[in-house]
């Protein structure tokens, strides 16, 4: 699933912190922005992960800072929403402003399996309406299905990544594609 | 329809969302590029600031260190070299005996005459 031929793990022998970082920045921007739907906020976790793994897990083999960039990553994101839930219990008048998704619901809960029917996707294959699709997913099946299928992780990757178990991420996995076959197919 | 053919129509599927993905990545506004750009200079450059900051910080401490001894060794040396050196080490009694004992010595040279 890699865009290359040449394995992960063969690649990463002859690579520098800073050219792997280079290599998984757009990614990892476009699966937080997915994620958050702000650029910004989206920015800001981007930086964090890149800082805690250079400072943490650089003197680590390369082979090993693409699992862990991509656990920092997702820890990072769903910290997101745990403030934004505790924002939101605190400010409860308060609405965002740009706020495409009512996250009055309990925003952990709804990173389970949970889609709800009103969640559509216009369009067919093109950017947008794929990037749309995707943000329709609660949020572990958008993290699942952009690790394991977009990324390339293997299962037990993607699980450590997400910190759950084997079986999860294949529900997850599973659901998201019949979800995103659904929106996509009723168009 | 098929196992085959659904697993083949799945695999064509994903594949044009991960397309679809790529493509995206690809078309990112050169405002995010940017930025991403910057977020890493300086995630990478934290890191080498900090490991060049160990060794400035000892040797900051080395210098500091010498600086201090070697006040300590010239303050030793003004003493040394001030007169009555000894006396001033002494204790306040013993000015107090001298004192007397010259005095003593001053009456009886007095009273000799």
């Amino acid at each position: 699933m890699y865009s290359d031929s040449k394995p992960y793990e063969e690649k990463a022998l002859d690579l520098t912190i800073e050219q792997f970082l280079a290599s998984v920045e757009r990614k990892a921007f476009r699966m937080a922005e997915i994620a958050t739907k702000n650029q910004s906020d989206s920015l800001d976790i981007v930086q964090d992960t890149m800082i805690k793994l250079v400072e943490k897990y650089a003197h680590k083999p390369a082979e090993q800072w693409k699992p862990l960039f991509y656990r920092i990553l997702h820890s990072r994101i769903m910290d997101y929403f745990r403030r934004k839930k505790i924002q939101q219990s605190i400010f409860f008048w308060k609405k965002e402003p740009n706020d495409e998704t009512d996250y009055s619901d309990d925003l952990i809960d709804s990173a389970s399996d949970h889609i709800t029917p009103e969640r559509e996707i216009t369009g067919a294959q093109t950017i947008e309406k794929v990037t749309q699709a995707l943000k329709q997913l609660p949020p572990r099946q958008q993290q699942c299905f952009l690790l394991r299928s977009w990324e390339g992780l293997s299962v037990i990757e993607t699980a450590h990544a997400m910190s759950c178990s084997e079986g999860s991420v294949k529900t997850h996995y599973s659901r998201a594609k019949q979800s995103l076959r659904q929106a996509i197919d009723h168009e | 329809m098929s196992k085959l053919e659904q697993s083949s129509n799945n695999d064509e599927f994903e594949k044009s969302i991960n397309q679809a993905l790529d493509d995206s990545i690809d078309n990112l506004s050169p405002e995010v590029r940017r930025s991403l750009n910057q977020i890493r200079v300086n995630a990478t450059e934290k890191k080498s600031t900090r490991f060049f900051l160990v060794p400035l910080a000892s040797s900051f401490v080395l210098i500091f260190a010498v600086l201090i001894g070697s006040q300590q060794g010239t303050e030793k040396v003004i003493i040394e070299e001030t007169p009555f050196a000894e006396v001033l080490q002494e204790d306040l009694e013993l000015i107090d005996d001298l004192e007397f004992i010259y005095w003593i010595n001053e009456e009886s040279e007095s009273a000799n005459l």
